[in-house]
């Protein structure tokens, strides 16, 4: 587009003091970032003392991806008149498969991600992680999911014990 | 794009500090079984799933283990999963439960889930799904609760008829799918009234005992009911939905009586299926229903009684200006093309054309081997035609003559699929 050249550039800066410079556009994914945009129109460098810069750069790296193809998708539907169907539909994918990539992270930055997209309020972002960590639990046993979270066991085997004999109507496991 | 970062905390235990709403969220994925298993694998997370606000009990995905004796489980998988539901609800603290979903269970066990639901209702609850396997009635509470933003119930509800109140501010969807159940006219007036912003209304499967539907709230209505109007002489006589966006319905001669008067001035999109019945479309049966989806971007018309439908309706119909999008199913297009094109000549601002051709079924087998002189098609704004086709059929190199032909003042592109069935 012709005008992004010209677009407001907005500064956020990461807990660690990185600055990032990104177009207003950008910056309004973040639903949190839009509502101060609203209410003060001229502000231009906004810290974020929630987000490291490395978590930082990511949310922005998927922010771009998805205005991007938001951009692209209008820009083509202006050029033909009306958007084709199979066009739509392989972006659609190509966009999912981005997605799928961009989530082949660790454990601890996908945590950090869904705190990140909570804080910003990046919806998109949000159910991506959130669903990602679901599926990360979804059919393993609870030894599996400590292996996977890296989750402590803090409780003692009398304790784990009593647990399970408390609520054995949840652990009807199929062999 | 592979990330190696952060290899130095990698292993650090990060989902366990996140905020419990944060991890119902991710539990609010799993099956309630799933999400209440997590209680075993640390102090922080022994008592999460009781406080869960979303529990999705599905008796198909429900994991147990019993031993088998004499080549009989001991214990019987339905009770099993009672039992884990009804203790599941027991144990959990008394905070709010906003999804409530069950399904997979039969109408013998409805006592219990009707305790279930009562206890659902009694928590908050914003969204209820119930699947059932039989006919049942639901408790009447159901329809008086102020939290209740978005219901489910699939199969049919007995009690429907002896509903007194319907009270549901909050309700924004509601979707009951099911056989034979009937839907009078006193529970749609009662479900307007006491429903005030309900936008999306699906009634899937039921039988249409009702005549009117009127309301301001509504946006996307599916009426795909089963035609009853032999037995309950029940004609629509009235649609008055003045913000409605989406419209699905089947329609038989029968309901699309002439005077119906249409009040949709928003839509932008409708389906309506032509419905095969005791009666017969035809040009002294004259309906209004085309004049009623006027302002429409995207149409779709299918069903078996298309043909006759088109050929009562087309001396008296409006000229489509705004609309974009136009899909035909059920027309056989070898025998038939020509109407077709009549028809087509009312959407002059035509983008797309889907057009499903499943072979010809026709009695007459004349029109289909030669080519038909037609002017052709107008419409600049054509793009797109597509043509879904069963590959047996032999008429269909002709079909896509006639096509060419009538399309050809036109820059359209004529794409080509199978059907797969």
């Amino acid at each position: 587009m012709a005008r992004s050249s010209t677009e407001n550039m907005i500064t956020l800066m990461s807990s660690d003091g990185e600055e990032f410079m990104v177009t207003e556009k950008v910056a309004r994914e973040c639903t949190t970032i839009r509502n101060m945009l609203e209410d003060d129109c001229v502000i231009t460098n906004i810290p974020l003392p929630n987000v490291t810069s490395d978590i930082l750069s990511m949310v922005i790296e998927y922010c771009m991806e998805h205005v991007a193809a938001a951009e692209k998708a209008a820009a083509e539907t202006a050029e033909k008149g009306s958007s084709s169907a199979p066009a739509a539909a392989k972006a659609n994918k190509d966009l999912e498969e981005w997605d799928k990539a961009f989530m082949n992270v660790d454990v601890y930055t996908l945590c950090d991600l869904i705190l990140a997209a909570n804080y910003l309020n990046v919806s998109g972002l949000l159910d991506l992680t959130i669903q990602t960590a679901a599926n990360l639990i979804k059919g393993k046993s609870p030894e599996q999911i400590r292996k996977t979270f890296h989750i402590q066991n803090d409780l003692s085997l009398e304790e784990e014990e009593k647990i399970r004999s408390q609520t054995p109507w949840a652990f009807e496991k199929s062999e | 794009m592979e990330r190696a970062r952060n290899s130095r905390r990698g292993d650090m235990d990060m989902i366990s500090s996140l905020p419990d709403c944060l991890i119902h969220i991710i539990m609010s994925f799993l099956t309630a079984q799933e999400a209440i298993q997590t209680c075993v694998l640390s102090k922080r997370w022994k008592n999460l799933w009781a406080t869960l606000p979303f529990l999705d009990f599905d008796l198909h995905k429900f994991k147990y283990h019993t031993e088998l004796e004499d080549g009989v489980p001991k214990r019987n998988r339905v009770d099993m999963f009672i039992g884990f539901v009804s203790t599941a609800l027991l144990l959990r603290k008394p905070f709010d439960l906003h999804k409530f979903c069950v399904s997979g269970l039969k109408v013998s066990h409805f006592d219990m889930m009707r305790s279930w639901i009562l206890y659902a209702l009694k928590h908050n609850l914003q969204v209820l799904n119930i699947d059932l396997m039989q006919e049942c009635s639901m408790p009447p509470n159901v329809f008086n609760c102020a939290s209740l933003v978005d219901a489910s119930v699939a199969y049919s509800l007995k009690s429907l008829q002896n509903i007194e109140v319907i009270n549901l501010p909050c309700l924004r969807r509601l979707s009951l799918k099911g056989a034979g159940t009937h839907i009078t006219q006193d529970f749609v007036d009662k479900l307007f009234y006491g429903c005030p912003v309900l936008e999306f209304l699906n009634l899937e499967y039921c039988y249409r005992d009702f005549s009117s539907i009127n309301s301001q709230s509504l946006k996307y209505l599916n009426a795909r009911t089963i035609c009853s109007c032999r037995e309950t002489k029940k004609r629509m006589e009235l649609i008055n939905t003045p913000n409605l966006l989406s419209f699905r319905d089947n329609i038989c001669p029968y309901l699309g009586g002439q005077h119906m008067p249409l009040n949709m001035p928003s839509l932008t999109s409708a389906s309506i299926c032509m419905e095969k019945c005791h009666y017969n479309w035809s040009h002294k049966n004259k309906s209004n229903i085309l004049m009623g989806l006027l302002n429409v971007q995207n149409l779709e018309l299918s069903g078996f009684e298309i043909k006759a439908f088109l050929e009562a309706e087309l001396s008296h119909c409006p000229e489509f200006s705004n609309a974009k999008d136009l899909s035909v199913d059920g027309l056989c297009l070898s025998c038939h093309f020509y109407r077709l094109a009549a028809f087509l000549n009312h959407f002059p601002n035509l983008e797309k054309l889907l057009l499903y051709y499943r072979g010809c079924s026709c009695k007459l087998r004349v029109p289909a081997k030669k080519t038909i002189k037609l002017a052709p098609f107008e419409g600049k704004r054509l793009r797109t035609v597509e043509v879904k086709f069963s590959k047996s059929s032999k008429y269909f190199p002709q079909v896509v003559k006639n096509l060419q032909d009538y399309t050809k003042n036109s820059r359209a592109q004529i794409n080509m699929t199978g059907l797969s069935y």
